[in-house]
């Protein structure tokens, strides 16, 4: 359930990801890390329970 | 060869999985998992689901409830995630907007998706799926 620090700027687990949006249809790549540049698009945030699972969601 | 062909149907691999929207039930400064009872909360929450979440929550509250934000009207759990803020340069923090999903029906406002998916698409895994359980040690930024 420990997923991160708010202030957090590197990867702080491994079910903890980020999709920098293009536009509101980019799922694509799953970052580790908050994103560092602007998306246009917005941010999409992705919690992945249990962690472990391989990613194969985002349709 | 009628067999061989129903042979081969049991060995196609089986593919599910569950995808649905939910809008926002409210945004609250409540946490029922890392500070159970307690409220306000030291940080905020975004929360979808059913009419049941509240700051003690026990039992499956999947059960509870009698309306959700979800587009599934079969249970009634609860989701929630921290709430994002954006720093400005003079010091203030202002909430950022919430979207919803693109890909979803029209009528979701703000909230998440939720996804139950197999271990893979391929195979069924053996990942038992549970409610988190309230956590008794706090996080540093917790305190």
């Amino acid at each position: 359930m420990v997923i991160g620090s708010p202030g957090a700027g590197t990867k702080q687990a491994v079910g903890l990801k980020f999709v920098c949006l293009a536009d509101k249809g980019t799922r694509f790549p799953e970052l580790d890390a908050f994103p560092t540049s602007q998306c246009r698009g917005g941010i999409m945030t992705v919690h992945h329970f249990p962690a472990s699972v391989p990613f194969l969601v985002n349709f | 060869m009628k067999w061989l062909f129903f042979a081969l149907a049991l060995v196609v691999p089986s593919q599910a999985a569950l995808r649905f929207g939910c809008s926002t039930l409210s945004i609250q400064r409540i946490d029922p998992l890392v500070e159970p009872g307690k409220a306000p909360s030291r940080h905020l929450h975004q929360i979808v689901g059913g009419n049941a979440f509240k700051p003690n929550m026990t039992g499956d509250i999947g059960t509870q409830g009698t309306c959700t934000t979800c587009t599934f009207s079969e249970d009634f759990s609860n989701y929630w995630t921290a709430v994002m803020f954006f720093k400005h340069a003079n010091g203030s923090y202002k909430r950022v907007p919430i979207m919803q999903n693109t890909a979803l029906p029209n009528g979701i406002n703000g909230g998440m998706t939720i996804y139950y998916t197999q271990q893979d698409f391929n195979s069924n895994g053996n990942v038992k799926m549970t409610a988190f359980k309230p956590v008794s040690v706090l996080r540093p930024y917790d305190k």
